[in-house]
């Protein structure tokens, strides 16, 4: 009881402490604070560029993302800025607007698309901004075999303002595959003149349970195309052994006991409550045999 | 300042690497699309930060977060497998993998589920710093000697303890060769969270009940790696899921058989049959010499090496 | 009929027992009480203010509690094989004594347990142990065998004191409250020593005697196994549960030598418990002895010259760290009985007794000396800053926990002997009386 009594007074000090934090937050931040707006645009297989940008604030112990921040992306044209729309981040701060690769966005002299991402900021926090610049392009991902040797075979192309594709060439291009918390680099290829680079397909390369495995090609952080991504599925992985089914059931960590351990104890214990069982039974029967002659417990 | 630029890259790697996810799989209509994550509510709510500076409530749908209860957390991850590789080369006893482990798991000051060791195997041997967690062992000596399955092994390898059945024995402790678990003696400031107790989640332990290093599941549902391995300064903590045979620190990718066969990995104490499941690399080539790793320490961590013969020996020479 | 003549005669001899308590006593059991308070308070501290009142910590995560457990549960074999073994060999000069024996087993069997708990983080979870019980953790062996143990041996007691109940029920004479007396009546179960009944307790009480030795080994050994199903250097040893066994009986004889002592003393036995008996368990724990340091010399001795690193270390702490406490447990403990028995000139009923208290301490320090050093000595180096938590030393709220422990057993022996006599009052006149037997002082 008391101890409940403890706990509560706990709870309601710590709720009015953290409240009192709070306020002394609001009260402290005269000054807006510092917020970080980080921006990159990618151009995916599918046509199709991401602007994405994450907004954070700075503080002494690292950083927070910012949720719910009206963030406005432009594109940025000789003739002043275009508004193309506004996103609010969500929980990790996170922006993001899709757009088809084909547009009519007006480009620059070198061909490039120029985009920015603001965010206005307000009493508590200051504006922030970032701007990138990329020429649409494309990779394709396919796949062949040669003297059953695998090959993985990139093509590169990048959008003209009229809707043309030109090949891109001379440009490095990592190959990976994506695993669980990572990619898993398989080979760092240069797009030929022709805008296309093969790369041996390893053998030993796990992929889910049916052996199907994604690979993706990209080009990282290009002066020119910004970053490129392209992704094709292939079965060509290992496939992956689960060990849920084959897992063992009776261990001695297992949930169930092994079956020898069970029967070893029930048979002890069948043996020692037999014997008890035995001997009670006849205290019953010492019991029942002074009640039949009533005369012979008077005696004694 | 190298740490630092480190920093930056890996964030921007992930950036782009969530990009990527968040991208795939769908096909541009020519409009203007804001995607946002619009999934119906699930009435379970979250702080977070808004823009007017305060805390606001959020659904947890809202969130990548699965939605892990006390059961869900007795099965595992489905089809995979986590291993942790550490690699003894590279660490200079930053502790950072202990600082985030507590401040990840909401622990206090004096428990912690990683400890760093200064390891010397014997008199002339090299020393050496040894991060250790749990190593999740496929014959886990802890889980057989527990008497109400309140610590149990997961399909995904993982071995977790439910706060909220332990009897507090801690026959657990004594059967764990590796010390890795810890008890709460005494009743913290009472945790507080508007979320159902699971297993899973980060919350410190219960008055009276034992607790250890859990892997970080709730982080491997969303795709992170555990809060030592994405803290280490240095990249010396590998994690992954061994049945894809691929373990990263975050920068790195490597290949986990090829990491093991190049490096001679090897496993701590394997002779006593527990199969543990954390991987060491030998201290080998070593990036930093390991004095390095005595300096900037707290000074209660400093006490902790003073009986070790190395710093014994050192402080010898030192008066000679 | 000379056979309820006889009985007469010895109940009247051991009424006054049961019909009042001296100054004296009643100071005793004043001063039990008052320690058994003491560990009420203390356990009450612990519950409310958490095991961190406790020296336990991360390192030695078992204490003094799980010792005191062990040792209880250790004497509680006294009766068991004792009487057990005694009965069915026949031995004639064990009936005085064997109540008392019976009385060890039952008192510890409830209290050794009761440590147990005290050792558990979270006590209002007991329930789970049989509610998501495990059956390959050794604790739900221990659940299962001790519970079977204490039925056991509750009823292997009640088979003996049958007769006894029944004499006190028909004994007029007896001037006890009408409670008392309606718990014979009740407890007798109309057994009035008709031929038919006579067999049926015989055949009962043979089957119990064999059963009870076969628990008993049973349930020591698992508590045994507790230890060495563990990967711990000191710990992780094949002979453990023999080891055990051997160190349970040794201190239960111990414990019978010193409660003869005092019983004698206290309730004027000097007729019924004589020397030969002080001579006859005597011998017993001489043989226990042998046994015990036999063990524990095989135990340290692999141990030393195989000097695994790990159990080099163990050995270190126990020859430095602990060195006089090793000595006096395995050294002390097992030389002293061996010649103070060993010697017929140094048998004397207080030699005895000395020497029989000095293998309670011994046997208590070696449990001790089993569990915390080798908590002490981990695989990984304890690499802490704060000494409360790389060594252990028990705090007052152990050692007052364990003095009521203490103080509740005799406390209840005491009280045992206020409901029944303390000596088996139906078998005392089988033994034939030789006049050199009764040895007065």
């Amino acid at each position: 009881m008391k101890r409940i009594k403890t706990g509560i007074i706990l709870v309601i000090l710590f709720l009015a402490g953290m409240m009192q934090g709070f306020a002394r937050n609001n009260a402290d931040t005269t000054s807006p604070a510092v917020t970080v707006l980080r921006f990159a645009c990618v151009s995916t297989s599918d046509d199709s560029i991401q602007l994405k940008s994450v907004v954070s604030v700075k503080h002494d112990d690292g950083s927070t993302n910012l949720v719910n921040a009206p963030v406005i992306f432009y594109s940025v044209e000789k003739d002043g800025d275009l508004k193309i729309g506004e996103v609010k981040t969500d929980v990790h701060g996170t922006a993001v607007l899709k757009i088809p690769a084909r547009n009519t966005f007006l480009r620059n002299d070198q061909q490039m698309l120029s985009f920015k991402a603001m965010y206005d900021g307000n009493d508590k926090y200051e504006a922030s901004e970032g701007e990138f610049g990329l020429k649409p392009a494309k990779l394709v991902v396919s796949f062949y075999e040669e003297d059953s040797i695998r090959y993985v075979k990139v093509e590169g192309t990048q959008l003209n303002s009229d809707g043309t594709e030109v090949s891109i060439g001379a440009v490095d291009v990592i190959i990976s595959v994506p695993k669980m918390f990572s990619m898993l680099k398989i080979a760092e290829i240069s797009l030929d003149s022709t805008g296309i680079g093969t790369a041996e397909f390893p053998r030993d390369i796990i992929g889910d349970s049916t052996g199907n495995l994604t690979v993706v090609a990209s080009i990282e952080e290009n002066d020119i195309f910004g970053t490129v991504q392209g992704s094709s599925d292939k079965n060509w992985g290992l496939h992956k052994h689960l060990i849920s089914p084959d897992r063992p059931s009776r261990e001695l960590w297992t949930p169930i006991a092994p079956l020898w351990m069970i029967i070893t104890l029930i048979v002890m214990l069948l043996g020692v409550w037999g014997h008890y069982v035995y001997a009670v039974v006849q205290l019953v029967m010492i019991n029942k045999s002074s009640k039949i002659p009533p005369e012979e417990s008077n005696k004694a | 300042m190298e740490n630092k630029k480190k920093d930056d890259n890996n964030s921007r790697r992930n950036f782009l690497k969530l990009g990527l996810l968040a991208g795939a799989g769908t096909v541009a209509t020519g409009a203007l699309i804001a995607t946002g994550k619009n999934s119906g509510e699930s009435g379970e709510k979250i702080k977070v930060l808004t823009t007017s500076g305060e805390v606001m409530e959020v659904d947890k749908n809202f969130l990548t977060l699965a939605p892990v209860g006390r059961v869900e957390s007795h099965e595992g991850i489905p089809g995979r497998k986590f291993v942790m590789v550490i690699d003894l080369a590279k660490c200079k006893n930053a502790r950072k993998c202990v600082e985030e482990c507590q401040k990840g798991h909401n622990l206090p000051k004096d428990q912690e589920f990683m400890k760093v060791y200064l390891m010397q195997d014997s008199e002339k041997t090299a020393p050496y710093w040894f991060p250790k967690p749990c190593y999740h062992c496929d014959n886990p000596q802890c889980v057989s000697v527990c008497p109400v399955g309140a610590t149990y092994k997961r399909s995904d390898g993982i071995v977790l303890i439910d706060n909220e059945r332990c009897i507090g024995c801690k026959f657990c402790m004594t059967g764990c060769p590796y010390s890795t678990r810890v008890f709460s003696w005494k009743a913290e400031e009472a945790y507080e969270s508007d979320q159902p107790y699971s297993p899973e989640k980060s919350v410190p332990g219960v008055e009276g009940t034992v607790s250890k290093c859990d892997f970080c599941p709730d982080l491997a549902r969303e795709g992170k790696l555990p809060y030592c391995a994405s803290a280490c300064p240095m990249g010396v903590i590998y994690f992954g899921d061994i049945d894809e045979d691929v373990v990263t620190n975050g920068t790195e990718t490597f290949k986990f058989s090829e990491l093991i066969r190049d490096r001679s990995g090897y496993k701590y104490l394997d002779n006593l049959g527990t199969r543990p499941n954390v991987y060491y690399l030998p201290p080998v080539d070593r990036q930093f010499p390991f004095e390095r790793g005595l300096d900037g320490l707290d000074e209660e961590v400093t006490k902790r090496f003073e009986n070790t013969p190395y710093v014994k020996n050192l402080k010898n020479k030192e008066t000679l | 009929m000379s056979d309820t003549a006889s009985s007469k005669i010895l109940l009247r001899e051991f009424a006054p027992q049961i019909e009042h308590t001296g100054t004296l006593g009643k100071l005793w059991i004043t001063f039990l009480v008052g320690v058994v308070l003491l560990g009420f308070f203390a356990l009450y501290w612990q519950v409310s203010r958490g095991h961190i009142v406790t020296g336990m910590r991360d390192n030695v995560v078992w204490g003094v509690y799980i010792v005191n457990f062990i040792f209880f549960m250790g004497i509680s074999y006294a009766g068991a094989l004792i009487s057990g073994a005694l009965h069915l060999f026949h031995a004639e000069w064990r009936k005085p004594i064997i109540r008392m024996a019976e009385f060890i087993t039952i008192i510890s069997l409830l209290i050794g347990p009761g440590f147990i708990m005290m050792c558990i983080g979270r006590l209002d979870r007991l329930p789970n142990l049989i509610l998501f019980g495990r059956i390959q953790s050794p604790i739900t062996w221990d659940v299962i065998a001790i519970s079977t143990d204490i039925f056991g041996c509750i009823l292997f007691l009640y088979l003996a004191l049958l007769r006894d109940l029944a004499k006190l029920r028909d004994f007029d004479e007896l001037k006890v409250p009408n409670w008392k007396k309606k718990m014979y009546k009740i407890l007798a179960i109309g057994y009035t020593g008709t031929p038919e009944q006579q067999l049926r307790l015989k055949k009962s009480t043979d089957i119990m005697a064999g059963m009870v030795i076969a628990i008993a080994i049973i349930v020591y050994s698992v508590l045994a196994w507790i230890f060495s199903v563990t990967l711990q250097p000191g710990w992780h040893s094949t002979i453990f549960g023999p080891y055990f066994v051997i160190a349970a009986v040794y201190s239960g004889t111990g414990v019978l030598i010193v409660a003869m002592y005092f019983f004698r003393k206290v309730y004027h036995l000097e007729e019924h418990i004589t020397l030969k008996h002080f001579v006859n368990v005597g011998v017993i724990m001489l043989v226990l002895a042998a046994f015990f340091g036999y063990f524990t010399f095989s135990e340290y001795l692999t141990k030393w010259y195989g000097s695994e690193k790990n159990d080099e270390q163990l050995i270190a702490i126990l020859f430095k760290d602990y060195y006089s406490l090793f000595i006096l447990s395995n050294y002390i403990g097992v030389l002293v009985p061996l010649i103070v028995v060993g010697f017929k000139k140094l048998r004397t009923i207080n030699n005895i007794t000395i020497a029989a208290f000095i293998v309670i301490i011994a046997l208590w320090l070696n449990r001790y000396l089993i569990v915390v050093p080798t908590l002490e000595s981990p695989y990984l180096p304890i690499q802490e800053s704060r000494d409360a938590w790389a060594h252990y030393s028990a705090t007052w709220v152990e050692w007052s926990l364990t003095a009521g422990g203490v103080a509740l057993f005799c406390l209840l022996f005491t009280l045992a002997s206020k409901m029944i006599p303390i000596v088996q009052v139906s078998d005392l006149k089988e033994e034939p009386k030789e006049a050199g037997d009764i040895y007065l002082r």
